[in-house]
C-alpha cells in the first residue's frame, strides 16, 4: 500500500473523530499528543481504528509515541509493519 | 514565600542536581535558573510590570517551565491555557484577561491571529519552534540565547500569581486568580503530606495548564526534587516503562488514567522505587482501588479533593484507604471544611450538604467577573475571611471524613428522586469490560428525567446492553437503574482528562 493512502485515510480520521471536520489539515509532523489534537483515551481510540482498519496487531511496546505521536511517524510505522506481514 | 523564590532556593541549595528531565533534554537546578533568569530579564527589560498578564499556551515542555518560572520571577501573572483551546475560547479569555505578552507554540500562529478580536488589543506574542516572522512575534530561542538576567521583581505574598481558566459547565469560561500565598500554602501542606524529599522524582503527565499538573511542578521544585515531564498519557506502556526505568517515587492521575492502568498487563511488574500515586479532579471510582492496590501493593494511594477556585481541601491518609475508599479524607492543614443545606444551616454528620470553605487557599475572585464571584465567594466572620461554596455535595461520616456524593449541578431528578449519576457509575465500574462510564440526565415527559448511561467499553469487550441492564439491577434501587444505555467510542473530556458532564 502506498504511504499517501495510508497518511489520508490516517489524517482523515483524526480530524473526523477529534476535531469534527474530515476537511481541517493537520501538520503531518506535530506532535498530536503535545498539540491537543488528542488525549490518553483518542490514542487508544486511535490504536483500534489503525488495527482493525489494516488488520494488524501492535505488540504492546509497540504502543509508543515514537510510532504513534504524528501522521508522518504512524505513516512511517504502518507501511513498516503492512511490509513485514 | 513567592512561588518564583521555590527555584532560586533550589538552585542555591542543589546547583548541579537534574531537576527536570523532558524526553531528551535534562536541566539542572543552575541551567533552568539561568534560562529563567534571562527570560524573567527580557520581560522586565521590555517593561513589563507587577500584575501583567502573560498568557501560556504551551505542551507541557522544557519551554512551559521557563516561560512559568520566567513571568512569576519578573512579577508577572500567568495566565494558564491549555494548548488544544477552541479558537471562540481562547478570544473569550484574551478578551477578559487582556494579556500583554502571550507565549505559544508556533504551528498555533494561524488559530491565535483568528482569536484575537477585532477591535480589541493583542497581546505580544512570543513562539516556541520553527521560526516565524519578526513581524508577529518573537522567536522564544532566540530570547534564551540573547537576553540578560535584569533584577529582581518587587511581588509580595498577595499579589496575583496565577490566572486559570476553568471549563465552567455552562457558558462563559471563568478565570481564577490566585495569589502566591494561595499556592504557597498548598505547596507546603501537599509536599508535607505527601513526605517529599530532594531525593523523589515525580513523574508528571497531567498538563501544567491545570492546577493539579502545575502543583507537581511545584511541590517538586520547591523540595529540590527531580521532576519528569510527560507530553500526556497517551502511550501506557511508555510510561510504565519510565516509571520503573526512572526510579519514578510518585505520579499524580485522575480516573481516566487509572481505568487505563487497571487494564493493563502488569501482573508481572513491580514498582519497587513507587512511593505513592495520588487521585483528585474526579471521584476514583471504588472498584478502581482493589485493582490498584494489586498492582501497585506497596505504593501508597492518596484520594483527595480540590477545586481550581481553593486548589485542594482535603486527602485521605492513604492507611485508611481499605476501610475508608469511598472517602476523599478529612480537611488539610489551614483548611475549615463544612457542609450546608440549601438554606444555609451547616449541617451534622449523615447528611448530604454542599461544601463550603474558609482558608488562605481560597481565590480571590474570578477575573474581571464580579457576578460570578459573588456568586461563590461571601464574607466570613472575621475581618478579610472570605467563604467559598465548592458546588461539590458531600456526606461527613461520624469520624469527620467526607465522601462525594456529586456536583450539585449533576444530580439527576428523575422520578421524584434526586439521583447521584456517581453511584450509578460506581456500579457500572465494577464490571471489568468498562474502561469509562457517564451518566447524565435525559429530558424526559414522564420521568422528568432518563438516566442514560454512556459506556466506553475496553478494547476487544463483548458486553451487551442487557447485562449491563441485569448487572444494574442486582447492585442499584429500581429508581437508578439507567433507562437507557448506549455504548459509545470515547466520551469527551476536559485538558486535564476529566469526563465532562454536560451533554
Amino acid at each position: 500500500m502506498v504511504d499517501d493512502e495510508i497518511r489520508n485515510n490516517v489524517s482523515q480520521f483524526i480530524s473526523k473523530t477529534f476535531l469534527f471536520d474530515p476537511n481541517k489539515k493537520i501538520d503531518e509532523e506535530i506532535s498530536l499528543l503535545g498539540t491537543g489534537v488528542i488525549d490518553s483515551t483518542g490514542v487508544l481510540e486511535l490504536i483500534s481504528y489503525l488495527e482493525s482498519k489494516y488488520q494488524i496487531k501492535f505488540e504492546d511496546e509497540e504502543l509508543i509515541g515514537e510510532n504513534f505521536d504524528s501522521i508522518e511517524k504512524i505513516t512511517g510505522f504502518i507501511s513498516k509493519k503492512l511490509l513485514n506481514i | 514565600m513567592t512561588i518564583d523564590k521555590y527555584l532560586d532556593e533550589s538552585v542555591f541549595a542543589y546547583p548541579d542536581k537534574n531537576a527536570l528531565v523532558c524526553g531528551s533534554k535534562t536541566f539542572t537546578y543552575k541551567s533552568i535558573g539561568i534560562l529563567v533568569e534571562r527570560f524573567a530579564g527580557f520581560l522586565l527589560t521590555a517593561g513589563i510590570n507587577a500584575g501583567d498578564r502573560v498568557a501560556i499556551s504551551l505542551d507541557n515542555s522544557p519551554e512551559a517551565v521557563i516561560s512559568i518560572f520566567g513571568v512569576l520571577k519578573a512579577g508577572g501573572t500567568i495566565v494558564l491555557i491549555p494548548p488544544g483551546t477552541t479558537s471562540e475560547r481562547m478570544s473569550y479569555i484574551l478578551d477578559n484577561c487582556e494579556p500583554r505578552y502571550m507565549i505559544a507554540q508556533s504551528i498555533k500562529l494561524e488559530q491565535l491571529l483568528e482569536s484575537v478580536k477585532k477591535g480589541s488589543k493583542s497581546p505580544a506574542f512570543i513562539f516556541t519552534g520553527s521560526n516565524v516572522p519578526r513581524t508577529v512575534g518573537f522567536n522564544f530561542d532566540d530570547i534564551l540565547q540573547t537576553a540578560n538576567s535584569s533584577g529582581n521583581n518587587t511581588i509580595k505574598d498577595d499579589d496575583v500569581a496565577a490566572i486559570v481558566y476553568t471549563s465552567g459547565s455552562t457558558g462563559k469560561p471563568k478565570g481564577v486568580v490566585l495569589t502566591h500565598r494561595n499556592f504557597d500554602i498548598v505547596t507546603d501542606s501537599v509536599g508535607e503530606y505527601l513526605a517529599h524529599t530532594p531525593n523523589d522524582i515525580i513523574l508528571n503527565f497531567l498538563p501544567l495548564s491545570i492546577t493539579y499538573g502545575l502543583l507537581q511542578l511545584l511541590v517538586t521544585f520547591r523540595t529540590g526534587g527531580r521532576l519528569i515531564l510527560e507530553k500526556g498519557f497517551g502511550y501506557p506502556y511508555e510510561i510504565i516503562k519510565k516509571i520503573k526505568e526512572d526510579n519514578i517515587t510518585g505520579f499524580a492521575g485522575v480516573p481516566t488514567v487509572y481505568s487505563i492502568i487497571t487494564h493493563l498487563n502488569l501482573e508481572k511488574e513491580t514498582f519497587p522505587h513507587l512511593r505513592y500515586i495520588t487521585n483528585a479532579a474526579a471521584a476514583m471510582p471504588h472498584s478502581f482501588i482493589p485493582r490498584l492496590r494489586k498492582i501497585f501493593p506497596d505504593t501508597k494511594i492518596f484520594l483527595m479533593h480540590g477545586l481550581t477556585e481553593c486548589l485542594r481541601t482535603t486527602y485521605l491518609p492513604p492507611e485508611e484507604i481499605d476501610t475508608r475508599y469511598t472517602s476523599v479524607g478529612k480537611g488539610m492543614k489551614h483548611v475549615q471544611l463544612w457542609l450546608e443545606d440549601a438554606n444555609g444551616k451547616r449541617l451534622p454528620s449523615g447528611e448530604v450538604g454542599e461544601m463550603f470553605v474558609s482558608g488562605p487557599n481560597i481565590m480571590k475572585g474570578y477575573w474581571n467577573d464580579p457576578e460570578s464571584t459573588s456568586k461563590v465567594l461571601r464574607d466570613g466572620k472575621f475581618s478579610g475571611e472570605k467563604i467559598l461554596r465548592t458546588g461539590d455535595l458531600f456526606m461527613m461520616d461520624d469520624d469527620g471524613y467526607f465522601h462525594f456524593v456529586g456536583r450539585t449541578d449533576d444530580i439527576i431528578k428523575s422520578r421524584g428522586k434526586k439521583i447521584s449519576p456517581l453511584e450509578i457509575e460506581n456500579v457500572i465500574y465494577l464490571l471489568d469490560d468498562v474502561l469509562e462510564v457517564r451518566v447524565v440526565g435525559v429530558p424526559d415527559t414522564l420521568l422528568g428525567n432518563a438516566i442514560k448511561a454512556e459506556i466506553v467499553l475496553k478494547k476487544n469487550a463483548e458486553l451487551t446492553v442487557e447485562q449491563v441492564k441485569v448487572h444494574c439491577k442486582k447492585h442499584l434501587e429500581d429508581f437508578q437503574i439507567p433507562q437507557m444505555i448506549e455504548f459509545v467510542s470515547a466520551l469527551p473530556k476536559s485538558a486535564g482528562g476529566k469526563i465532562k458532564r454536560m451533554l
